[in-house]
């Protein structure tokens, strides 16, 4: 189904008649309508819902004021609504109006015909025909009040959400199934009692309608009890959240105290660090420095040892004892000036003293040293520069350790701790209460069953006699029979629907969420959004907002991908167009640009109705080329302006002014930008 | 309660759902022919394929 246009006659803002042309390209999908509040977004919303099943939403006030008021002043007595949409291949229109002198009863007619050319073909029954285009109870998920969406994500819910997917699912046609076979079983059983004429059978099937009586008003009891500990149940997690939150903000001191100690700790190790590079200039960067030095040193020492100075094979103290001595260690006499004499005395030149011997190993050892140094200073810098610099990320990370734990504790609410504390009593107290109730209930149940079962196989027995009576209990076991088994292929097609939306939530989320979170549904359909480690993460208004949106995301997704299931049991899903009334109110701008982005896919045709604070820049620019048509809702007053400020719309290089004062009639006219 | 087949339930409940479906656009609230048109079937299913459910028939 897509929607070509809708028609309005002095339906609440819009007076007079005044048409709306959607877009239906399958690339520019979107049709864009600005207008700030009370403008009429919700109005334009209500107007295809009303026209199409004559329902409105929640946030529609006083449903039964749908004539103009100016068009009432000037003696008109109806409103009236058009819908002319595109449906497997062919064009109809769907119009509705609205008699305002009318009682409640009659007060709207509706009519539907076949476009072809300029010829319109009645279609007798429209009612029908509108539900077989798609079916009501899945049109409020198309027709969508965003600024309601978060209804989807409160965790008390879950009802809503339940029936939800039991909509989208199609499974009225199969409830409506279950309940005709129970009013039929119910038929049988009164029919037994009465028309069989026999005593004995109709005192059996007397008890049996009375204990079956008494069972269902039992179970019925069950599942109101279970529904209202469900609720307890989840007003107790949001309580027991919230105090977990303030207990939390303890241990996040805690937290922060032990990082602001460990960030002593790392500056401690960061300045022993920075001594470290001060002691290793002096005592490891001369050697770096100096290295051509030290191979001059090198090289002059063994320089020396060449010339024999230093160190010497000759003792110079030695040589002068020989010649003192007057003999040679080879025992020759060395008497002065002699030949003997002299050549010992010629070693004298070459021979060192000890200071000088000494002097040239220190100066040999001191090279050696420097070079050795040298070749490991530069390790031992980067070793310490590495440990510096790992140092500084430590430090900076707990650093922002602590500023993000700083911020967390701005978020604890701890004034409330005793309110929550209380109310957490309360209704912990109600919850022990239920489960009492529960245990009773279930125990009655489990007594009666069996007496239940003994009457029938008792009714079965005596039935046998009686050709009539048979024929009923054979009815009765097999409406009952028949009820149980569809119970439970629902049940099993509401697990898989359910499982696949979750799937389908998630796949969303990924692509529209700038924080990873994942979705999840508990057992009683309630949503819920789990951190990474998978635990609970708290929602915001925008997040519980976005997570509404991608529910119903889900949903047009899922029935779309249904279009052409064929089974027994369900409807098949459908596909139409998605109109959002102020979708992304409550959405930072990230979010908003990025659902922004992401609508134009989720459906064939999509209206999205936003005030100025929604449709911005940013918003326009990721809707960018899906935009096929693109109205604004201008207000026109018959009052002065006063003091009241101008309101103006900005669109390509325009400025349109969106509040007019001093008009000839109060009303909204939609004006068409593109 | 003597167990019906599972065939035999799943014959009736496709007439039962044909029955539904044949109704499925109509508005809940609206008077139908559809329990009429259910009770019908009921019977008639009753007396062709129930006699072999019957432990005397």
């Amino acid at each position: 189904m897509k929607i070509q246009k809708v028609e309005l006659k002095n339906f609440r803002q819009f007076h007079g008649e005044q048409t709306i042309e959607f877009a239906t390209d399958g690339e520019k999908n979107v049709t864009l309508v600005h207008a700030e509040n009370t403008f009429g977004k919700t109005s334009l919303l209500n107007a295809v819902l009303w026209c199409l099943y004559g329902q409105v939403t929640a946030k529609f006030e006083n449903p039964d004021k749908i004539v103009n008021f100016e068009a009432i002043k000037e003696g008109a007595d109806t409103a009236e609504v058009g819908v002319q949409f595109e449906f497997n291949g062919k064009e109809y229109l769907v119009r509705r109006m609205f008699f305002n002198s009318r009682s409640t009863r009659d007060q709207t007619e509706l009519y539907a015909y076949e476009v072809d050319g300029g010829n319109h073909r009645v279609i007798r029954v429209p009612d029908i025909f509108v539900n077989s285009v798609m079916p009501k109870e899945m049109a409020k998920y198309f027709f969508f009040d965003g600024e309601a969406a978060e209804a989807y994500s409160s965790s008390t819910n879950f009802k809503a959400i339940s029936q939800a997917i039991r909509n989208i699912l199609g499974c009225s046609m199969a409830d409506t199934a279950i309940a005709d076979l129970k009013k039929l079983c119910r038929e049988t059983d009164e029919e037994i009692a009465v028309s069989v004429g026999d005593d004995s059978i109709k005192a059996i099937d007397e008890h049996l309608l009375k204990v079956g009586k008494t069972i269902d008003d039992l179970n019925e009891l069950h599942q109101t009890r279970k529904e209202e500990l469900v609720t307890f149940r989840e007003q107790e997690r949001e309580i027991t959240d919230a105090l977990r939150n303030l207990q939390a903000a303890k241990e996040i001191q805690a937290r922060r105290d032990d990082k602001q100690a460990e960030l002593g700790r790392i500056g401690e190790n960061i300045t022993e660090c920075q001594n470290e590079i001060v002691k290793w200039i002096p005592s490891s960067g001369i050697a770096v420095v100096s290295g051509r030095l030290t191979k001059d040193v090198e090289a002059f020492v063994n320089q020396e040892e060449m010339k024999g100075r230093i160190p010497s094979p000759y003792n110079e103290d030695f040589v002068k004892s020989l010649l003192e001595s007057g003999t040679c260690v080879c025992k020759r006499c060395l008497e002065p000036e002699s030949k003997e004499w002299k050549a010992v005395a010629s070693l004298l030149k070459k021979a060192g003293n000890a200071e000088a011997a000494a002097k040239g190993v220190r100066a040999r050892a001191r090279a050696t040293m420097l070079k050795r140094i040298r070749s490991t200073a530069p390790e031992v810098l980067m070793g310490i520069q590495t440990k510096l610099g790992r140092l500084v990320g430590m430090r900076d990370q707990v650093e922002q350790e602590i500023a993000q734990l700083g911020a967390q504790m701005k978020e604890m609410p701890i004034k409330e701790i005793a309110d929550r504390e209380n109310a957490l009593q309360k209704i912990q107290a109600n919850i022990r209460r239920i489960c009492g109730e529960i245990g009773g209930i279930k125990s009655k149940i489990a007594e009666l069953v069996p007496q239940k079962e003994e009457y029938e196989r008792q009714l079965e027995r005596a039935a046998r006699k009686n050709k009539e009576a048979q024929r009923l209990v054979n009815r009765r076991n097999l409406l009952n029979q028949s009820e149980q088994v569809l119970g439970g292929l629902l049940a099993g097609y509401e697990r898989e629907a359910r499982e696949e939306v979750e799937k389908e939530i998630n796949d969303i989320l990924n692509v529209v969420s700038h924080s990873h979170r994942v979705c999840r549904f508990r057992e009683n359909f309630s949503i819920e959004l789990l951190r990474d480690d998978g635990t609970l993460s708290p929602k915001s208004s925008g997040e519980n907002q976005l997570l509404s949106l991608v529910f119903l995301a889900a949903l047009v997704k899922f029935a779309a991908a249904r279009i052409d299931k064929d089974d027994f049991l369900l409807k098949p899903g459908t596909v139409a167009p998605l109109v959002l009334d102020s979708p992304l109110g409550q959405l930072d701008r990230v979010y908003q640009e990025e659902t922004a982005r992401y609508v134009p896919t989720l459906a064939p045709q999509v209206v999205l109705l936003v005030s100025s604070t929604q449709g911005n820049e940013r918003v326009l620019d990721a809707l960018g080329s899906h935009i096929g048509a693109e109205y604004a809702l201008i207000s026109e007053n018959h009052g002065k302006r006063g003091d009241k400020k101008p309101t103006y719309l900005k669109r390509g290089g325009k400025e349109i002014e969106t509040t007019l004062y001093g008009c000839e009639k109060t009303l909204t006219r939609i004006e068409r930008l593109k | 309660m003597t167990e019906i087949k599972p065939k035999t339930l799943e014959k009736f409940l496709k007439g039962v759902m044909n029955v539904e479906r044949k109704y499925s656009n109509e508005l809940r609230e609206q008077k139908s022919a559809r329990q009429t048109e259910l009770r019908e079937w009921l019977d008639k299913f009753v007396a062709q394929e129930l006699k072999s459910e019957d432990p005397e028939g």
